[in-house]
């Protein structure tokens, strides 16, 4: 429909076709005629092309007259102007010559990374949420089968709290490593100046760990250390796991906010 | 290779059209050809439809000094010369029972010039044939034709240069 509106609105005529009569006659007595080619601007030329551009009044010059001005009709309505695509294809034409649409489309863009990067952050929370009551329910199943399988002589009664305690250090263990003293200090020496900066850098390790799980089986030698070894853990874990339930929150935000700030300073260089 | 894969005419008709079109063709589109003459007569039928016989340019006359396309469309007195070559042109015609192509022109009381060139109609909108106004100044009549052809014939008097960006359509109203 936009390409009817604007081939209607097209600029015509596109091409002229100049006849001057000659002063002079031709050898033969007949009248001479002199042509030339006006054409707008991004007007497709289109065969026979003129070379000789005196004509004496014969068949010859017919041919040629009609030939060009029925073939460059064609062309003109086939191949439309550059004025036409331009506006099609906005973005492109528009987009990088005037420095007005440049600013507005840069905010537009940033605007609508906000927007995305808000819902996003929304949709992760819910998820959290969920898997959080899922694994709930995943523990409260596992832990009677846990006995079964671990049938040793080390079975307590007292089993189920043990294990849960022994996933919390683990927890805390994963916490430790990435939110180590390098990135707290970072964050708290930082000035609010140079602070996207050092967190745009920080942020790719942190992201990095969080994402990569622990291999199952380092796990499980712990697990057997922490076994041989299990009365020097007990103490420190209730204290330490609260803590850790309450980082573990606030370094997914604090990853999210860099995600944020990340993306907005690419929308800005770019 | 279709051979190796199965024996049926379908799945034959399925690889060659593949390979000459590089898309799936539904069997159901095609047809069994009689004779082979056939083809090549449905090919010229096809092409045909793209064939563009019907024609229609535009014919300024600009006297010596003229600038404005207002000035050139208000030509009414024309020189020997002018009418030399519109009888060069073709013949000129009233469209008062016209049969043929009359290129989009309703009233029959104006004249055209008409020609045939290898089969194609082609029909000159003359602006000094086209009806006068003497109380309009841009005149319409002459410019609704004259100004929507691609292709427009100038035919210059004197010295003074022609200024394509002078015409204007009556679309292109900057």
């Amino acid at each position: 429909m936009i390409a009817v509106e604007f081939l209607a609105n097209m600029p015509r005529p596109d091409f002229f076709l100049i006849v001057q009569k000659e002063p002079t006659k031709d050898k033969d007595g007949r009248v001479q005629y002199r042509l030339s080619i006006a054409t707008k601007p991004n007007v497709p030329l289109a065969p026979p092309m003129l070379l000789n551009p005196v004509f004496p009044e014969t068949q010859e010059f017919r041919n040629f007259l009609f030939s060009k001005s029925t073939s460059q009709s064609i062309s003109c309505i086939r191949y439309p102007t550059n004025q036409f695509l331009l506006v099609i294809n906005s973005e492109i034409g528009i987009m990088g010559e005037i420095p007005i649409f440049k600013k507005k489309l840069s905010d537009a863009r940033v605007d609508m990374l906000r927007q995305m990067i808000t819902v996003a952050i929304n949709t992760m929370a819910d998820e959290k949420k969920r898997s959080s009551i899922r694994g709930s329910l995943v523990m409260s199943e596992v832990a009677p089968k846990r006995p079964l399988k671990n049938s040793s002589s080390k079975v307590d009664s007292s089993l189920n709290d043990e294990d849960m305690t022994r996933v919390k250090e683990r927890r805390d263990s994963r916490d430790k490593v990435p939110s180590g003293d390098n990135f707290k200090e970072k964050r708290s020496v930082s000035s609010p100046d140079t602070r996207r900066r050092e967190l745009t850098t920080s942020s790719v390790p942190a992201s990095s760990f969080t994402i990569t799980p622990l291999p199952p089986k380092d796990t499980e030698r712990e697990e057997s250390k922490r076994k041989s070894t299990g009365s020097d853990f007990k103490p420190k874990s209730p204290s330490k796991s609260r803590k850790s339930t309450v980082d573990h929150g606030s370094s997914n935000s604090q990853r999210d906010n860099i995600l944020l700030h990340t993306a907005l300073a690419t929308a800005d260089d770019g | 290779m279709p051979h190796l894969l199965g024996h049926s005419d379908k799945e034959m008709l399925k690889y060659v059209t593949h390979q000459i079109f590089g898309c799936d063709i539904p069997i159901s589109l095609m047809r069994q050809v009689d004779s082979p003459s056939m083809i090549s007569d449905k090919i010229i039928e096809f092409e045909n439809r793209f064939h563009v016989t019907k024609y229609k340019f535009g014919v300024l006359y600009m006297k010596d000094g003229q600038t404005t396309e207002n000035d050139m469309y208000s030509n009414q007195s024309v020189s020997k010369e002018y009418k030399h070559f519109l009888r060069f042109l073709g013949e000129t015609i009233s469209l008062d029972g016209w049969d043929k192509y009359n290129g989009g022109i309703n009233s029959e009381k104006t004249k055209a010039v008409y020609t045939s060139y290898y089969g194609k109609e082609l029909l000159f909108h003359v602006a000094t044939l086209l009806p006068f106004d003497s109380e309009e100044a841009q005149q319409l009549e002459r410019k609704k034709h004259v100004g929507n052809d691609v292709v427009v014939l100038v035919y210059k008097e004197g010295n003074t240069q022609f200024d394509p960006t002078a015409i204007k359509s009556q679309f292109n109203r900057e």
